[in-house]
């Protein structure tokens, strides 16, 4: 744990192309994102490629990934829950935390896009009421509950990983009744005060019943100087949210103006710095995660920006990174 | 005829860490002895037998490790299993390891009591088997799921790597209608009553000419300096299945080891007897494509494990016509 906050990346494993390459490149920017300093990095799962998002399975990634690091924190941010059968998540969870010595971070979502839930046959209405079902029992596994009528549990047993499960959520008291981390992500039919609230919404239902602090992973994406192909793969963004009724309304024509609304900070250091000074204040539990790439961001284009958020914008916001290993 | 050697793990072992390191550093011996692939068992829940529900994640960290040795799964227990996330897992494993995945599929016969917990019923699981298994194909060939949606990332190429593990004819038959490989040889399976017979009627079913029939033949191999010694290493473990040998029928009573041995078909001894027992196995040499060892027992050590990988792919496999890559 770094002080001030830790400090992550989210990696959607956008590509234009299902071109393999983009897997050895998200392992290169784990092994990069080690070196820097960064405390996590997190991986979106996307099925059938939605939003060009190659990558859906995560945790046969990082598995990868753990060969290759040693001490960043190993998040998906997230996996849509309803999708997947629990009792096989909670195998595969435990399976890779002890592969890469309990550095899991597990983050779960209910998922929003329609067409996917066709494909897996699954209600995208009863998403919500899937998520808490399947919850339950990736808990029970989690928990060493008996699994069978002859008492059989979940092998490998894991050993402190309910404790690393945070919820993509609006319905922040659950989270934290169940004791989870929150991942809070800018909300265009919002204001950006509604973010803070949330967030005291969460921290006042806490309990700590299960002896861990309130976290909140608050993700967002850094982008300092949008180039013309960044602008086409936000526009693509948009069009696709809106086509599936994720996105309501039209996005002001002014891309400066668009940009401030979907939550993308962008533009010199210092107006970075300063519109990440405006959200929720980071506690030494909390996470800022920030994402680097849209569709076409070559690998060395997000390095830099890694580079320059652990130069410039972390330290700023009183990041230090923990004592890194050469 | 020649074959490829692969080895096969059940990944026992008391702490589950140590296990999937102990079984990454095995395949990175395998490579580096020549073995052309290494194949993991896949046991869930606590009252099995092997440490592994995962084998996909496991081999994505193996594939990080090594460059050419295939990586297979013997097996999958496909009835458990969402054919797409499987599609999918084994799709992102196969990019990552640049093609070298072996995608083994069983119907979960051995694990009938974990069925509840998966929300199945092990009396339709050979249903649920073809059911998942076609899907699972039609997935990998890159065919729609819904108008638009099709697995990705895509991954054709490993259609043609799905091997079916079956205990009747009926499965074999099955096997090579689907067009894929079969692999014979649970200890319980007789290799000339059982196991011969399967071969046939799977050779005889099969009937593609875009791509060939194979067949991979999982063997028990204990190599050791001498007969007594291989015994001594054995007879722990050997003892552990004799509940289970008269649970299935296989004996009435606890006869000696070297019954058990037999019966179990274990090949075991100094490398020219292993050689000779392996050479006389009716269902092994005149039919495997793949050859697939294996070398640990419940109490084996992870010396035992590497030495004897290492006789069988100095000694052994080159004697019966195996050419290291």
């Amino acid at each position: 744990m770094s002080a001030g906050f830790s400090l992550g990346f989210l990696s959607r494993v956008y590509s234009p192309s299902a071109d393999p390459k983009v897997y050895r490149d998200t392992l290169e920017l784990f092994k990069v994102a080690e070196a820097l300093g960064f405390d996590s990095g997190w991986l979106a799962q996307h099925h059938f490629a939605s939003e060009k998002g190659r990558l859906p399975s995560p945790l046969v990634v990082l598995a990868a990934v753990a060969q290759h690091t040693r001490h960043i924190s190993l998040g998906t941010g997230i996996i849509v829950l309803p999708q997947e059968a629990p009792l096989r998540l909670a195998e595969d969870a435990a399976v890779l935390d002890l592969l890469c010595n309990g550095r899991l971070e597990l983050g779960l979502g209910a998922g929003f896009d329609p067409e996917t839930f066709v494909a897996f046959g699954r209600e995208h209405e009863t998403r919500h009421r899937d998520y808490e079902q399947h919850l339950q029992q990736l808990l029970n596994a989690f928990g060493n509950a008996p699994l069978t009528d002859s008492g059989s549990r979940l092998l490998p047993r894991t050993s402190g990983l309910s404790q690393r499960v945070w919820e993509a959520t609006s319905r922040v008291e659950l989270v934290a009744e169940r004791g989870h981390g929150l991942i809070m992500a800018p909300d265009p039919h919002l204001p950006a005060e509604a973010g803070i609230e949330r967030v005291n919404r969460y921290r006042n239902a806490w309990t700590g019943d299960n002896g861990t602090p309130a976290r909140v992973a608050r993700v967002q994406a850094l982008l300092p100087a949008p180039d013309d192909a960044t602008r086409r793969d936000i526009q693509a963004y948009v069009q696709r949210q809106q086509s599936i009724g994720v996105l309501k309304g039209t996005l002001d024509a002014d891309f400066d103006t668009a940009l401030k609304r979907l939550g993308v900070l962008h533009g010199p250091v210092e107006q970075i710095i300063e519109q990440l000074q405006q959200g929720p204040p980071l506690t030494a539990h909390d996470q800022l995660i920030l994402q680097v790439q849209t569709t076409s961001t070559p690998l060395r284009e997000a390095i830099r920006t890694l580079e320059i958020i652990r130069e410039h914008i972390a330290p700023a916001l009183g990041w230090q990174p923990t004592g890194v290993p050469s | 005829m020649t074959f490829k050697l692969g080895f096969l793990s059940h990944a026992f072992g008391d702490d589950p860490q140590q296990v999937y390191r102990d079984l990454i550093e095995q395949f990175e011996v395998a490579e580096a002895l020549g073995f052309d692939g290494g194949w993991i068992a896949q046991h869930h829940l606590s009252n099995g037998f092997g440490r592994l529900p995962s084998p996909l994640v496991l081999l994505a960290a193996v594939a990080e490790r090594t460059r050419h040795i295939e990586l297979g799964t013997g097996v999958i227990v496909l009835p458990f299993e969402d054919p797409i996330r499987l599609a999918e897992d084994a799709s992102v494993l196969d990019a990552l390891s640049s093609g070298r995945v072996q995608l083994g599929l069983g119907s979960g016969g051995a694990n009938l009591d974990n069925f509840s917990a998966f929300d199945r019923d092990p009396s339709r699981r050979q249903a649920d088997f073809a059911e998942r298994q076609q899907r699972l194909q039609r997935l990998l060939e890159g065919k729609p799921l819904t108008a638009e949606l099709t697995l990705q990332p895509p991954a054709i190429a490993l259609g043609e790597r799905l091997w079916h593990s079956h205990g009747s004819t009926d499965g074999a038959v099955y096997t090579a209608r689907q067009g894929n490989g079969l692999l014979l040889g649970t200890a319980t399976h007789d290799p000339l009553t059982v196991q011969k017979p399967l071969a046939d009627a799977y050779l005889q079913a099969w009937s593609r000419t875009d791509r060939a029939p194979r067949i991979g033949v999982v063997r028990a191999i204990f190599p050791a300096i001498d007969r007594a010694s291989a015994q001594a290493e054995l007879s722990v473990d050997i003892e552990r299945h004799i509940p289970r040998l008269r649970r299935e029928g296989l004996i009435d009573e606890a006869l000696d080891l070297q019954e058990h041995l037999r019966l179990m078909n274990v090949h075991h001894g100094h490398p020219d007897e292993v050689i000779e027992s392996l050479q006389q196995d009716p269902s092994l040499l005149p039919y495997a494509d793949y050859m697939i060892a294996v070398v640990q027992a419940e109490s084996s050590t992870q010396a035992q494990i590497l030495k004897r990988l290492e006789i069988l792919a100095q000694d052994i496999a080159p004697a019966l016509g195996w050419k290291k890559p």
